[in-house]
């Protein structure tokens, strides 16, 4: 197997990045990081796998949607989507798996952790650590990344952790990063007008990667990016 | 062009109306809030910077809404404005705040009155600045937009969060940015000898995938509509 990861497009619309690798998922704010993440997770689960998404701002039933888009009614049965969002409102959840408060830690890690305890080879997004930052201290936030990403990449799962760029401290976002196996990088650029997100793998740690930047899209494929 | 709030703002969504004063915010807030009500929805607005007379005066004068046309009477307005300068209860507000920088107050005066609106409803606060310019602590702003938001998709309403652009920091608008689904930001353009341009961008949605160019915002004959893209 070569080290050199494909972040390009497959013909079955699949990224790929190392088994078990810990990945900060790092861009501006907006959306196109849950975008790309639920789209991720959906091209996993299109491969048979298994996805954990964990989320603070879409609410469970708005990532189920746009997983089923990705891939279709019967694949995204196999995401497990974790409500970080009916807790926030101190309301019962209506989902099997939740988080009972942000301001704890320790309980989202123990939900974390028992949700990817029968997994092999899974995927995990945490949407996201930025949220996290707002009711718990940043520094316990980064202590909360080491132990979940240690975990994870003891099941081999592939963990990918979305953090706003521009909001935090300098210093907890390079903590995170050196914590974390490598970067996935997303940028906003202007063409023409129009608004466009360029995706890259920006590093891994042990690993050679292919970086070179790929345009998302929600609804077509990943393409080079050119500046025309 | 077909109605903004169709075109524009997916249902069940939490944005945040981010520009300079005077870029139209205000209007298209009204223009929101009018086009629901025009589709049977609700509209719950809360305002900070002008009584609910004045807005809806303000709102027939450049053309939102016809003089015999009683939409507009039907918004239901949060008035965090009159009393803060000593003024009466206005006619067309439901409820008032007396204290804007009470944010915990705030939050459950619009839960209250959110609680009651049908669905698909459109609550519109109006503005974030306008609450928390009394040196609110950051924390206790991303919080209150956080909570609220979600309780408001929780009923499958949508809300709308305005910001002025100059009162925050980029790192509070950014953070702010990141615990709602989108973003619409507005601006002016003045060129010499043209006229002022007003423009909007919409970003990010997921699911949805808006025009992310500026487009113009063009007072009509059928209030607020946009042009270009
Ligand atoms: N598209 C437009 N074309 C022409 N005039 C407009 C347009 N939109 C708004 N205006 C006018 O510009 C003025 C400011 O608009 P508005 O109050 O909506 O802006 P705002 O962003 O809410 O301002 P503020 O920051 O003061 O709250 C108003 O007098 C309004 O009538
Ligand atoms: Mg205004």
């Amino acid at each position: 197997m070569s080290d050199l990861i494909q972040v390009s497009f497959t013909p079955a619309n699949t990224l790929e990045f190392p088994r078990g690798s810990q990945l900060l998922l790092i861009g501006p704010p907006g959306t196109v990081k849950a975008a790309f993440a639920i789209r991720y997770l959906s091209s996993r689960l299109k491969q048979k796998e298994i996805g954990i998404y964990a989320t603070t701002v879409w609410t469970p039933k708005q990532v189920r949607e746009a997983a089923i888009r990705f891939c279709g009614k019967v694949r995204a049965k196999t995401l497990r989507v974790v409500d970080g969002v009916s807790c926030v409102t101190s309301q019962a959840s209506e989902e099997p798996i939740a988080f009972q408060s942000l301001f704890n830690l320790n309980l989202i890690s123990l939900t974390l952790l028992q949700t990817m305890s029968d997994l092999e080879n899974g995927h995990l997004c945490i949407d996201s650590l930025s949220t996290l930052m707002i009711y718990a201290e940043p520094t316990a936030v980064l202590k909360f990344f080491q132990v979940l990403s240690a975990r994870a990449k003891d099941h081999k799962i592939t963990g990918i952790y979305l953090l706003e760029e521009g909001v935090h401290d300098p210093e907890i976002v390079a903590a995170l990063r050196f914590s974390a196996d490598g970067v996935i990088e997303v940028r906003e650029v202007e063409v023409k007008g129009a608004l466009h997100h360029l995706i890259r793998l920006a590093y891994v740690r042990g690993h050679r990667v292919n970086n070179r930047s790929l345009l998302f899209s929600e609804n077509g494929p990943y393409q080079e990016f050119n500046k025309e | 062009m077909s109605t903004l709030l169709k075109e524009g703002l997916p249902q069940g969504t939490s944005i945040l109306l981010v520009g300079p004063p005077g870029s139209g915010k205000t209007s298209l807030c009204l223009q929101l809030a009018l086009e629901g009500i025009r589709e049977g929805c609700e509209a719950l607005y809360l305002t900070t910077e002008s009584t609910p007379t004045n807005i809806l005066a303000h709102a027939q004068g450049v053309g939102l809404f016809q003089k015999d046309d009683t939409t507009g009477t039907k918004i239901k307005f949060i008035d965090a404005y009159s009393w803060a300068i000593g003024m009466r209860k206005d006619e067309y507000a439901i409820d008032r705040i007396n204290n804007p920088s009470d944010i915990n107050k705030v939050s459950l005066v619009i839960m209250n009155q959110a609680q009651i609106l049908s669905p698909r409803s459109l609550v519109i606060v109006d503005s974030v600045s306008g609450l928390t310019l009394a040196s609110q602590k950051k924390e206790r702003i991303r919080n209150f937009i956080h909570v609220l938001a979600h309780r408001i998709l929780r009923q499958g309403n949508r809300v709308v969060f305005v910001l002025e652009e100059g009162a925050h920091d980029m790192a509070t608008i950014n953070s702010l940015r990141s615990l709602v689904q989108g973003t619409i930001f507005t601006r002016i353009i003045d060129r010499d000898g043209c006229p002022l341009r007003r423009e909007l961008r919409i970003l990010s949605f997921i699911g949805a995938s808006p025009k992310t160019s500026w487009m113009e915002m063009v007072l009509g004959n059928e209030g607020l509509q946009l042009e270009g893209g």
